[in-house]
């Protein structure tokens, strides 16, 4: 999608990274950099674990852009990648009892300890609130893997029904039903804090 | 509309991921249902709260990384590019004619194994006595004007006399 007339869009970037262009690469890169690492991470809930997988779906684009077919939307194509990297990765992971890859309660200390201000005035409300995100981290991590996934796809991304059918070779009924469990559940888990 | 079919369709409903009939349906049912219309309230706050699922700060720029371990792989790519011509690509080739190889092998090992061991002995009429008898496997091919082939002529000849 090009923004005006002298950026390239996606489709040709992509074409270019096929024909192994580093700076087309670069510019792709850049452009959903954002959006992948966002995704990534709240799926999977741990920023090491995020950071190594957005390296390898990026790798993934570089090596397997000539496969990319130019009547295809890009950003579809994308997040299908993603989406299947990081489902792949949680089946492993699941398949390997060697404890949680996520602990809540470090993430978010590492994560919000600088970039959150501590409220002096009103310390209860501060913790009452890193609690809730705890809770919140730990329902998401709580869902089945596709469930978590549809519930990402809409939530952060804004994809359509149709458009996370496409990403997760499903039919539209088959999301609305993983979107429908997943609300019944975070609904369950999180009523303290609604 | 049942409360039951409703709210199995409360989360499509709130996405307005239905045709604007059903969509209608429901909103009559809701307005008249505390039930449902509070679980939809539930459902928002719910779906409100992910909200706090924030990014955390990225580290360093992953480019130079990826780049890093793209030009790595580039690197040895006509190693690789031999080595896939050689070894990888043919492998299944190769698989099947080393299979092959060792069928024909095993079989004629296990062929000169039963030749030696296995074969039953046939034991040739004394002709003279004194002598030793000896033994020639059964179905083996005898040499032609062989000691062997004269004793298995000269036996066959005599069996056919009805001579012992």
């Amino acid at each position: 999608m090009a923004e005006n007339g002298k950026q390239r869009n996606d489709e040709d970037l992509i074409g270019e990274v096929a024909r192994k262009d580093h700076d087309a690469f670069r510019n792709l890169y850049g452009r959903y950099q954002g959006k992948v690492c966002g995704l990534v991470y709240r799926y999977i809930g741990n920023q090491g674990v995020a950071e190594d997988l957005v390296q390898e779906i990026f790798l993934k684009v570089y090596r397997s852009a000539g496969k990319f077919r130019p009547k295809a939307k890009f950003s579809t194509w994308l997040y299908k990648l993603v989406a299947n990297h990081c489902l792949n990765y949680q089946r492993y992971v699941r398949a390997r009892p060697s404890g949680s890859i996520t602990d809540s309660e470090t993430e978010e200390r590492r994560n919000h300890s600088s970039t959150q201000a501590v409220d002096p005035v009103d310390p209860e409300t501060a913790l009452y609130e890193k609690e809730r995100r705890s809770a919140v981290r730990k329902a998401v991590d709580s869902l089945p893997e596709r469930q978590r996934m549809a519930v990402v796809l809409q939530r952060f991304e804004g994809l359509s029904y149709g458009e996370i059918a496409g990403v997760m070779d499903c039919s539209v009924k088959a999301v609305e039903s993983l979107l429908q469990r997943a609300m019944e559940e975070l609904r369950d888990s999180l009523k303290k804090y609604c | 509309m049942e409360c039951r079919g409703v709210r199995k369709r409360l989360k499509a409903f709130m996405d307005s991921e239905m045709s604007p009939e059903e969509k209608e349906r429901i909103q009559d049912h809701l307005i008249s249902c505390l039930g449902c219309s509070r679980l939809v309230e539930e459902f928002s706050k719910t779906w409100n709260l992910l909200a706090t699922l924030s990014v955390p700060e990225r580290s360093a720029d992953l480019v130079p990384k990826i780049i890093e371990r793209i030009d790595a792989e580039e690197s040895k790519g006509f190693f690789k590019k031999l080595m896939d011509c050689l070894i990888f690509q043919p492998a299944p080739l190769l698989a099947g004619l080393a299979l092959l190889a060792g069928l024909f092998l095993g079989g004629e090992i296990g062929n000169s194994f039963y030749s030696s061991a296995i074969a039953p002995k046939v034991e040739l009429k004394r002709i003279t006595a004194g002598e030793e008898p000896f033994y020639i496997e059964a179905f083996a091919d005898l040499a032609p004007n062989s000691l062997e082939d004269a004793y298995f002529q000269l036996s066959t000849e005599s069996e056919g006399r009805g001579e012992s």
